[in-house]
Formats: structure tokens, sequence, C-alpha cells
């Protein structure tokens, strides 16, 4: 059977104001024709296919139309993802049920909706184990994480654990066993787009706690298409459909298909997305911009201009944004930089008004406070801090 | 401080109890709820916990009770550093003070403070930070956060040096102030010290008074020891002026005393013979002693002779005594024996009231039951009348029933005409009232056709006068047109010229024709026009009767149709009247025969009917009645009877019982003649009682008495042997005495013990004349021992009197002027220690003067540094950059791409994604101005905490301001807020934006119901 894994579409997603919807609608669209062309069984969609837990109605309707079209082909199963609301998703799963779409927004037991079972046209079974995103706090408290990192990590793999375990206990061996799994594994190659509430090393499940006998695991969460070689199973990051943000510059963006039959390895392919723009940083300084505009101008992608200049000019950002209309963000780079202090020192846990009446008179006088002065200081705030009671 | 727990009760809307677990929420907290349902009600509870006050209301607390309440109860419980700890406050509606704890809760519970001003003082020390900075650092506000944004740069000052907590500068100005013009004060009263009283305190003055000290002591000194030697001559003269007095007075004594020597040796005679007679004492003392006591015992003997013819004398008055109670004793069995019959008696007597009473209350038993049993008799005879009468009256009622001869079933059939009946008649009414109608319908047609033919009569007159109008109008028209032709004949006889053609027939004109007054043509028009009018008013009254007319026709026409349907209706409704009457006719004839109508008959049938039936009922109701008493007279009866015998059956048995009781009583009869009345068996007994009681005392006292004088009388005679024995002895001893006296005066040289008696001189004689002897001989001695002493140093010259008292005199003068040159010594001495102080004291004060000099410029230096333009104004600068700077980093962490800057006075951002543009904060839209809002205000809240010193404050409440966010901004704040809630800091989101608080992963929400508000929680599932 041919199987079809996507994930991450980010729906509703406002980058620098802009709105990108139609670049996903455009994305999704070669999706759809993939799948209404070619004979293909099943459809995942791992997780975060929305930006936000309350998309706009724009985004809403763009992902039931993709449903809606992928549905009418093939069975469907959608599980939320960390950007989701898991709510919203389980509403709408009542209704997409009906278009052959089931979608998961809370993590369940395997006989609760957890495990799904199909059988395609050709009559081959298929077993899918499908694990919505779970929170950390559902599995360590606040109070666990606050004494003991190492022991808060060690719950949370545990947990994770327990939950791929008890779901896919349900795997056959006459069937085609799929996992479904929105988190971040640890070794998974970042963007840095994702939002970092759940990515951090400290939360990262292990790879040693996928299925060694499932066919396929299909993950969400991380944007660069990947797969994890760790795993004793074939798993895969499907990707985002577009170049979310600057992390992802030159990612070429896919869906995965598998073929998988039981009882047989599965196969697995890529197919790149079409549509939608990409993003491209371009550096120099502002004649080479001259220069390269007209290129710019005319490649129809995101550009990020970072620009070197000897001195502030005002008027930098309406220039370049005039030369290169389709210009997201302009950083303006100097030779020397200013201590950017990303380290700041330790600011003192108090700040006394003695030391600073010593750091005013040194500045004021260039010599430091005589004795007589500063223990007068001193006296009189001790006499003003019992008067104020 | 970190909340872990908060529970409130009846206080503002949340009127039940309330729980927040504080300690269970993990990550950021949103607090959800519709407008005034509570949320920032929450707020208000922990700073009312911690601070015992509330913004809205200050320190009026009684008005945070829920309505209705008696009382609000807040307990909130936090971690702070190492420890965790609980308060508990409540406040009270009425005017009950209210009440707080504080505790420490870790492994036990320790009470640490108690009472509201405890409790406040503890936490404020606790947590370090007055209440209004804890405000402002952990709990941003609706709205307020935005102010410092955008105030103005004097308000954003003092809104910081209050946050700050700076305006204790000002206060210290004024104290440095304060101190440095003390100091100044005390420099100038220094100063005006030294300048009035110590200007001649000098060191020169000083030494002028030592040195004139120093003279003076050296002249005190040489007349010192001109005085020493004046007093050591007096001395010497009055020595020799003492001896010249001793050696005159011991000459003359000397003579005096040989003079009184014949008189001394007299007194030396005597005293020997005193002494002589003394050495009898002794045995002269044993004579008179032996003599007195022999004289002692005499007496002793006679009185104890006395006592023992006393004793027995006493003694036979009581053997007397004795005899005569043995003598009455004797009577006393006698009474005894009559003591008991007189109680024998007594109890007889008793028994016999018994006895008596006893048949007194079977007697009155016996009558009572006896009349009881007349009362039933008499019951029981009414009680049978009345069953009687009952019986008569059943009897009668049975009799007028049948009477009546009501049969019930006559009066079914009668009544079940009655719907018929009624038919009947409604429609006997229905015809009379058809016949009516018709009777008035005939009548308006009759109208009518009058009315018709008077309209035709108006047709045919207005149609005359219409074509008399017509004509007239004609005339009148004619008339007109002549008047109008003759007019213009007229007007045109003016243009007529001889022999000029006539315009109209062309010829020429011949003659003139004769000037005629044209007639008026506007009276001929105004003739027409009338004429016009009063056609057209004929021929309106023409069509208005003509309109009569037809409308007449057709009313009339209607009338009659109405008339014949009328007849129509009227005879149907006679042919209905007619049956029914004939069916009602034969309902009724089998039941009610007679030749009446039938309707009539059913009437009458019907009321005699109805007034039998009420009669019957009544009638059987009186027997039932009847029936009903006539039984119950009959079983009381039978009741009655019963109880009659069995109460007569009861009194033969008394009477039988009363017989019994009264042949007893005689039985105990008393014998005749041994009847005492009971007080005088009383009385008797008592008297014997006591006579046998006294006889018997009488006897046991005396013989007491008896033995007592025996015993007596025996000690008597034994004292009086004895006294005779001691006389006889005393006597001898006296004897012998009295003569061994007398012989030792006869050896001692007396005469006789009574001469040498007379030779005893008194001591105090005796003594004096030895004192006499003795001083004679001393004086003597004295005197001539003093002469032979002095004569040396008299020798030549005697000294007088006078001598020694020229002497003394100028001594003593001498004396006077010392002491006067003395005291002026002393009190120059004392001049000088003075002077010397008061120079010590200048010194002193100078030093003083200048230390306060110093010091006064010292806190003048201070005070100016402390200026409102100086080191404030330093300090507000730097806190202020500093709190910029830190803010532009923290905006940047949460925008991604702007910083802060300020540039006096206003601040301005940096968008790093337009390569640093910068624009004034005025232009941000409303989400960036949060952004920066929420960046300042954090950075404001952490500076407030690291000036408090305080703890690190692990909470922070954001409440409202997110409504003007768009959704990117949103998103950019919820994960701001996120963020901020790393670690184990509980920050808290009041807000109604549901796409924010539905990202929280946990969520309070509030819910405002009828009884007051209560929360739902939703923690991170």
């Amino acid at each position: 059977m041919r199987i079809v894994h996507t994930s991450d579409w980010h729906a509703g997603r406002r980058w620098h104001r802009l709105d990108r919807d139609r670049e996903l609608a455009e994305a999704l669209g070669s999706l759809c024709r993939y799948v209404e062309s070619e004979p293909v069984d099943l459809v995942l969609i791992t997780g975060d296919q929305f930006d936000t837990a309350t998309p706009p109605t724009r985004a809403l309707k763009l992902v039931i139309d993709v449903l809606v079209r992928l549905g009418r082909q093939a069975p469907t199963v959608v599980i939320a993802g960390n950007h989701d609301s898991a709510d919203q998703l389980e509403a709408l799963g009542q209704l997409t049920k009906l278009a052959n779409v089931h979608a998961l927004g809370h993590p369940r037991d395997a006989g609760d909706g957890g495990v799904l079972r199909f059988t395609t046209a050709a009559g081959e079974p298929v077993v899918v184990a499908a694990l919505p995103f779970a929170r950390t706090c559902s599995m360590v408290s606040g109070l666990e994480r606050q004494h003991s990192d190492l022991a808060a990590d060690r719950r949370y793999d545990a947990g994770m654990r327990a939950m791929v375990g008890h779901l896919c206990a349900a795997f056959q061996p006459d069937a085609v066993n799929l996992l479904l799994i929105h988190t971040h594994l640890f070794g998974a190659q970042l963007s840095h787009s994702e939002r970092p509430v759940h990515v951090g090393a400290a939360w990262a499940a292990d790879a040693s706690s996928l299925p060694p006998d499932a066919h396929y695991v299909a993950m969400g969460h991380i944007h660069k298409p990947q797969q994890i070689e760790e795993a004793a199973a074939p798993a895969c990051y499907a990707g985002s459909p577009l170049q979310l943000d600057f992390g992802e510059e030159g990612q070429d963006k896919s869906f995965v298909v598998i073929e998988a039959s039981p009882g047989r390895p599965a196969v697995l392919s890529r197919v790149p997305y079409e549509g939608g723009r990409r993003v491209r940083t371009w550096q120099g300084g502002l004649e080479e911009l001259q220069r390269d505009a007209e290129l710019l101008r005319s490649c129809d992608e995101h550009v990020r201009i970072e620009l070197r200049l000897d001195s502030p000019r005002p008027d930098v950002n309406a220039l370049v944004r005039e030369l290169v209309p389709n210009t997201v963000l302009v950083r303006v780079h100097f030779p020397i930089e200013e201590e950017e202090e990303d380290s700041e020192p330790q600011r003192p846990a108090t700040m006394a008004l003695d030391e600073q009446f010593e750091a005013y008179h040194e500045g004021r006088y260039g010599t430091p406070a005589p004795e007589g002065l500063a223990s007068a200081f001193s006296t009189i705030y001790t006499r003003a801090s019992e008067q104020q009671g | 401080m970190r909340p872990t727990l908060l529970e409130l009760e009846g206080f503002t809307c949340y009127r039940q109890r309330v729980v927040v677990p504080f300690g269970e929420v993990k990550g950021p907290l949103a607090i959800a709820g519709p407008t005034g349902s509570g949320k920032s009600s929450l707020l208000d509870a922990i700073l009312f916990a911690l601070y015992g006050q509330v913004p809205r209301v200050g320190r009026q607390v009684a008005s945070l009770v829920t309505k209705g309440e008696r009382r609000a109860a807040v307990r909130f419980e936090f971690d702070h550093g190492e420890a965790r700890y609980r308060v508990v406050r409540t406040t009270y509606s009425n005017t009950r003070p209210a009440t707080a704890q504080l505790e420490r809760i870790d492994e036990d519970e320790v009470r640490i403070a108690d009472g509201v001003r405890e409790v406040n003082a503890r936490l404020q020390h606790l947590l370090g930070l007055t209440h209004e900075a804890f405000m402002q650092a952990v709990i941003l506000p609706q709205g307020r956060f935005a102010s410092f944004l955008q105030a103005r740069p004097s308000d954003r000052r003092s809104l910081l040096t209050e946050l700050l907590g700076l305006e204790i500068l000002n206060d210290m100005g004024s104290l440095a102030n304060e101190e440095a013009r003390t100091a100044r004060d005390r420099s100038s009263f220094i100063e005006e010290q030294l300048a009035g009283d110590f200007t001649d305190a000098t060191v020169e003055a000083v030494e002028a008074l030592e040195a004139e000290l120093a003279s003076l002591g050296r002249t005190i000194a040489s007349l010192e020891r001109g005085q020493q030697a004046a007093e050591q001559q007096l001395v010497v003269l009055r020595r020799r002026r003492e001896a010249t007095r001793r050696w005159r007075g011991a000459r003359r004594r000397r003579e005096a005393l040989q003079l009184d020597a014949p008189r001394i040796e007299a007194a030396r005679i005597a005293l020997e013979a005193h002494a002589r007679a003394r050495q009898l004492e002794g045995p002269r003392d044993t004579a008179v002693r032996t003599a007195a006591a022999h004289s002692r015992a005499v007496s002793a003997l006679e009185a104890a002779t006395t006592r023992l013819a006393q004793r027995r004398a006493a003694q036979a008055t009581a053997q007397a005594a004795h005899d005569a109670a043995e003598a009455r004793a004797l009577e006393i069995p006698g009474w005894r024996g009559r003591l008991a019959q007189l109680v024998r008696l007594e109890e007889q007597r008793r028994a016999r009231q018994r006895q008596e009473k006893l048949l007194a209350d079977l007697e009155t038993r016996l009558s009572r039951g006896r009349s009881a049993a007349g009362e039933l008799e008499a019951t029981l005879a009414e009680v049978v009348a009345e069953g009687q009468r009952h019986a008569e009256a059943l009897a009668l009622a049975l009799e007028q029933l049948a009477a009546l001869g009501y049969d019930r079933d006559v009066h079914e059939q009668i009544k079940g005409q009655q719907q018929a009946g009624f038919e009947l008649q409604r429609l006997e009414a229905a015809l009379a009232e058809s016949g009516v109608s018709l009777e008035r319908l005939t009548a308006e047609r009759g109208r009518l056709a009058a009315l018709v033919v008077e309209a035709q009569g108006s047709v045919e007159r207005t149609e005359a006068t219409l074509a008399q109008a017509r004509r007239r109008f004609a005339q009148a028209r004619a008339a007109h047109r002549d008047a109008e032709g003759a007019h213009k004949a007229a007007a045109l006889r003016d243009q007529l010229h001889v022999g000029h053609p006539c315009p109209v027939c062309d010829q020429a004109v011949v003659e003139l024709p004769s000037a005629s007054a044209p007639p008026e043509l506007a009276r001929s028009q105004q003739a027409m026009e009338r004429a016009e009018r009063e056609g057209q008013a004929a021929r309106a009254r023409w069509d208005e009767a003509v309109e009569a007319h037809k409308t007449a026709v057709q009313r009339l026409e209607r009338l009659d149709a109405q008339l014949i349907e009328q007849q129509q209706q009227q005879q149907r409704t006679r042919a209905e009247r007619d049956a029914a009457a004939e069916a009602l006719r034969q309902a009724i004839d089998p039941w009610i025969p007679g030749a009446a109508p039938p309707l009539q008959r059913l009437a009458e049938a019907t009321e005699r009917l109805a007034r039998a039936a009420e009669a019957h009922d009544a009638l059987q109701a009186r027997r039932q009645a009847t029936e009903r008493r006539h039984a119950l007279a009959e079983t009381r009866r039978g009741e009655l009877s019963a109880r009659y015998q069995e109460q007569r059956t009861r009194t033969t048995e008394l009477q039988h019982e009363v017989d019994a009781a009264r042949a007893q009583l005689e039985a105990m009869r008393p014998p005749d003649g041994v009847e005492l009345g009971t007080e005088g068996l009383e009385v008797e007994r008592r008297r014997l009682e006591a006579s046998i009681e006294a006889a018997e005392a009488t006897a046991r006292a005396t013989g007491a008495a008896l033995a007592e004088a025996r015993q007596a009388l025996a000690v008597a005679q034994d004292r009086h042997q004895r006294a005779e024995a001691d006389a006889d002895a005393a006597a001898a001893e006296a004897t012998a005495a009295a003569e061994a006296a007398e012989a030792a005066a006869i050896a001692a040289g007396f005469a006789s013990l009574k001469a040498a008696a007379g030779a005893i001189l008194s001591e105090s004689a005796a003594a004096e004349l030895q004192h006499t002897i003795e001083t004679h001989v001393r004086e003597r001695q004295q005197a001539e021992a003093t002469e032979a002493e002095v004569a040396p140093i008299v020798a030549d010259a005697p000294v007088s009197a006078v001598d020694v008292t020229r002497a003394e005199a100028s001594l003593s003068a001498n004396a006077a002027a010392l002491k006067q040159q003395a005291e002026a010594r002393a009190r120059l001495a004392e001049r000088c220690r003075g002077m010397r102080q008061r120079v010590g004291r200048a010194r002193e004060l100078r030093e003083e003067l200048l230390k306060a000099r110093a010091r006064g410029e010292l806190y003048t230096a201070l005070a100016n540094e402390l200026r409102g333009n100086r080191f404030p104004a330093w300090l507000l600068e730097t806190e202020f950059r500093d709190l910029v700077k830190h803010a532009s980093k923290r905006l940047f962490r949460f925008s991604g791409r702007y910083t802060l800057l300020y540039e006096d006075p206003d601040f301005l951002v940096v968008d790093h994604d337009n390569a640093m543009e910068t624009r004034s904060t005025a232009t941000l839209s409303g989400g960036e101005t949060f952004l920066c809002s929420l960046a300042l205000a954090l950075e404001l809240s952490e500076q407030i905490q690291r000036r408090a010193g305080s703890m690190h404050l692990d909470c922070l409440f954001i409440d409202e301001g997110f409504g003007t966010l768009d959704p990117e901004t949103l998103d950019t704040v919820a994960e701001a807020i996120e963020d901020l809630a790393q670690g184990n800091r509980l920050v808290g989101l009041i807000s109604h934006v549901a796409t924010l608080t539905e990202r929280m992963p946990s969520r309070l929400e509030v819910l405002k119901g009828q009884g007051g508000s209560t929360l739902s929680l939703d923690l991170a599932t």
C-alpha cells in the first residue's frame, strides 16, 4: 500500500506582518493533486496544522478544504501538535470523521481511539497508533521540575515510553503497523523556527523509545525534513511545506511517500511540494545591493537584507525597501560592533544608597567622598529610614 | 515570595468558600471570566492578606465583606526563601476588630505573629517592600504600565522617585539642613558666650591674682609669728598668778583646820562605840527572830481550832438533810404505780376514738350511697320518659309521611319533561316576538309608502320650478344679449362719423342715431347670472328630489322583502310551536291528566311535586333523627338501670358494716366513774413524773454533800494537831535565843543589850562621821603641801589678776587683726580659683566652637549634595538609564526586533528589522506600545525588588490590557509571558481575551452566579 505523510503546516501564521496562507494553499494544493492523481491508501498528518490555538477563519477554511480533499481520496489520520488547540481539533474531528478524516486532539488509550484500524482496497490491514502532543506538565509537575531537572527528565522520558509502548502493543504481525507522534526527538536538527517552549534538550524523547516493529514512524514538530537514523524503525520528520523562517533557508520541502506491505520493510521516498515562496538572505554593502537589486526583485522570494554600513543612515530602510520591495527585514551592521553585552554582568542583588553616593561623588568631583561626608551620609540615611518607620 | 494557596470566604463577590491552589499551577495561569465577576478581587485578596489593606478601599477593610455576610476570611500560604508561611486574616462587617495570624508551616506550625499590627510589621519586614512598592512590582494593573512610557518627564521622574523609594533623599536633605542649622546655632551661641562672659578670663589675670595672694600670705605669716610670742608670754603670766592665789588660799585653810581639831576627836570616840555595838548584831537578831516565830505559831494554832469547829457543824447539817431526802424517797414506788395506771387509761380512750371515727366514716359513705341511688332512680325515670316521647314522635312522623303520599317516580318523569317545557315556552315567546316585529314592519311600510308618494310629488314640483327657471334664464340671456348689442351699438356709435363708412355695414353714415343711454350691461349681466344661478339651484333641487324619490322607493322595496321574510319566519315558528306543544301534551298526559294546556299543567305539577319532595325529605330526616334519639335513649336506659342496681346492692352492704361498727363501739365503753378529762389526766401524769424525779435528785444530792462534809472534817482535824506541835517548838527556841543575846552584850562592855542597841548609829551617820574625820585630815595635809609647793614660785613677785587681764586684752586684739587678714586671703584665693576655672572653660568653649563650625560645614556640604538637582538628580538619572537599558534588552527578547532608546524627553524605539530605524513611541501600534510598556514595567518591578533588597518575588500578575492587541502581538506577548514563567515563578494573567487565555496551560475561570462568584480550575491537562 501507499501512504503519504505530511506535517507542520502552521496555517494562520503571521510572519513579519505577512500572511503566508496563500503560499501554503499552493503547496498543499500540490499535495492534494498528488493524492488525487496517484493511488494512495492512507494519509498521515502529524500535528501543528495551525500556528496558534485560535487560528483565524481563513486558516481554518484552508485546512478544512485540504482535509476534505484528502479524505475524499483516502482515510486520513490527523494528530494535534504543540501549537494546536487539542480541544479544537477534537471538535473539528467530530465532523471530519464523516469525511473520512480521523482527528485526535488528546492522547488516548488504545481502546479509546488511540489506535485506528483500516483495511485498504487491496485488503491489507493497517494498524495506526496515534499519539498527539503530550504536554510536559501532564507528566512532570512544576515541583518536580524545581527540585531536580534530572529526575524530571527521566519522568518525561519514562512517560513517553510508556504511552508509546501501550499504543504500539496493538501492532499485529499481519498488518502494516504505523506510529504517529508529535515530539522533539533527541538528535534531530532544528531550524530554530520551532516554538521554544517545547524544544530543548531537556524535554527530548529518546529514539530508543520508538517501537522497533513499526513499518514507519511518522513524526511531526521539526520543520527540516529529515530521517532519524538512530531509530530502529524507519522514522521521519516530514518537515513543513514552506520555508517558514530564515533558519530554514535552503531546505527543500517535501512530503514522504511510503510503500509498505505486511511482513516487508517499508520503502521511503520524498515528493517535493510545489508552490510557495522561498526565503533568502543577502549580505553586503549598499553599492553591492544596488547592483543586485534587480536580481533580488525578480527572484520572488522573501528576502532578508544584512547590510554593512560605515555609519548610520536614517533613510537606509526606505532606500532598501524601495530597491527590493520583497524585503522582509533589514538588519544593519557597523564595523565596530557595540558591546552587545549578551552576558550581562551579574547585577548586584541590592543597590545601597551609600555606595551610590560614593559613585556620584567620584563622578562629579573626581575624588572619593571624604570620610566625614560619607559617614554623615550614612548617619542621616539611617535616621531618615528610621523616621519612615 | 511564591504563592502556594489562596482561600477566600465571604470576601467581596466570593460569598462561598473558594480555593486557588497556586502551588499546583505549572506555567502561566490565565484568570478568565466575564467583567465584574471578581478576577481582580483575587489579587485584592492577596494584597489584603499581606498588607491588611486594598487599594480600592484603603484601610476600611470592613467594606470587603460580602454584602449580607458577617465576616470575610482570607487564608494565604506562600513560600519565601526556605520557609513556607501562612497568613490568615478575618474582618467583620460590624465594628468587631479584624484579626490576623502569621505562622510558619514547614515541618510543624509555629505561630510567629498575632494581631493585625504585629502581623503587618512582620510581613513588611519579611517581604521588604511597602504596600505601594509591592503593588507596583508584583501587580501590573490595567493600563497603568503604559503610563510610564507615555508620561511627561516630570511625572516620570516623580513616579520613579516614588517607586524606588527615593523620597528618602528629601528627608535626608531636610535632616542634613537641620543638623547644619543646629551646628551653626551652637557656634553662634558659643561665640556670644565667649564674647560676653569670658573676655576677662585670661592667663595674665590669673597670674596677677596669684601674686597678690602670695604677698598677702607673707603678711599673715609675720602676724602669726608675733601672735605666738604674745601667747607664750601670757601663759607664763597666768601661771604665776595662779600660784600666788594658791599659796594665799592654802595658808588660810591650814589655819582654819587647826581650830577645828577637838570636834573631830569627839566624833572619833562615838564612831568607835558604834563599831563595838555592831558586833552584837548577830545574837540580837537571832533572839528577835525566834520570838517572832513563836508568836506566829500560836496564832496559827488558834486558826486551826476555829476551822475544826466549823467543819463539825457542817457535817451535822449535811447528815440531817440526807436523812430527810431518804425519807421522801420511800414514796416513789407508789407514785410509779399510779403513773402506769394513767397510761393504760389513755390508751383505752384512744382506741375508742378510733372506733368512733370509723363509724362516722361508714355512716357518711352509707348516706352518700343512698343519695346516689336516689339520683340514679330519678335519672332512670327521666330516660324512660324520654324514650317514650321519642317513640311517639317516631310514630307521628311515619304517619305524616304516609299522608304525604309523594311518589318519586312521577316527579322524575315530570322533571324529564322540563326541558321540553322550556323549549315550548321559548317557541311561544319567539312567536309572540315575531308577531310584534311583523306589526312594526307593516307600520314602517305604510310610512315608507307615504314617503314615496311625497317624494314623487316633490319631484314633480321641482321639475316645474326648474322649467320655470330655465325659461327665465333664457329670457335674461336674451335681455343681456340685447343689452350687449345695444352697448356695442352705443360704442360703435361713437365711431360713427357722418360720411364715414359704418364699421358694421360699410355704408356711409348719413345721420347719427339718437343717443340713448345703453342699458347697464352690468345689470343685465347680473340678471342673467342670477337667472343662471337660480336655474342651477332649481336643477340641483330637482336632482335632489329625484334622488330622494329613488331612495324612498328602494327603501320601500327592501322593507317589503323584509316583511315577506318575517312573515315566512313567523309561519315556521308557529309550526314548530304547535309541534312542540303537541309532543309535550302527549308526554305528560299519562302523568298529569287534565284539560288545561300542557305547559300550564306541567308548571303546576312541577311546583307541586317540588314542594312535596321538600316536605318528604324533611320528614324523612326528622324520622331518622327521632329513631336515632330513641335508640340512644334506650341504650342509656339500660346502662342506668344496671348502675342503679349496683348502687342499691352496695348500699345494703354498707348498712351491715355500719351496724357492726356501732356494736363494737358499744362494747368499748369505759366503766363508769373512771372517766377523766384528758387534761386532768395529763396534768396528773406530769405532776407525778416531776415529783418522782425531784425526790430522786434530792436524795442523790444530799448523799453527795454528806460525803464531802465528812471528808472536810477529817482534814481540819489533822491540821489542828500539827499546829499545836509547831507552837510548842517555837516557844522553846525563842527563850534560848534571848538569853544568849543578853550575855553577849555584857561581854562587849555594855551595861545591857539595850544599851548596846543605843550605841548603834545609823549607817549614814556613821559614814558621815567617818567622812568628816577623813576630810579634815586630808585637807590639812593638802593645805600644808600646797603652801610648801608654791612658795618658791611666788617668792618675790606675786602677780595680780589685773596684770593678767591686761595681757589677755592685747592678745585678743592681735588675734582679731590676724583673722581679718586671713579672711581677706581666703577671698582672694577663691577669686583666683574661679578665674582659673573660667580660663579653662573658655578654652573648652573655643575648642567646641571649632568642632561645631566644622560640623556645620560638613552638613551644609551634605545638604548641598542632597539638593534636588545634585545627588537625587544624578541618582534618578542613573536609575533611569539603567532601567531603559535593561528594559531595552528585555524588549528585544520579547519582540526579536525592537530596542529602546531614551532621548530627552522621549522614548524612542529602534527597529532592527528595518535597518535600525528609530521611531517615537507615539508612532507605535497598540500592540507594540504594549510590549514596550510591559518591558519597562517588568524592569521597574525588577528594580524595585533590587532596591528593597528583598528576596526575589517569584510572582507577577498582569491585570488586563490585552484587549487591544492584534493576533501577532498577542502571540508575542503570550510567548513572552510563557518565558517569564520559567523556573518556579508564578505568572498570573487576568484577561477576557479568549485567544490568550486559551493558550495558557493553566486556567482559572471565574464564574459569576446568583449567590456570588465561584471558581473553576483547569490545570494543565
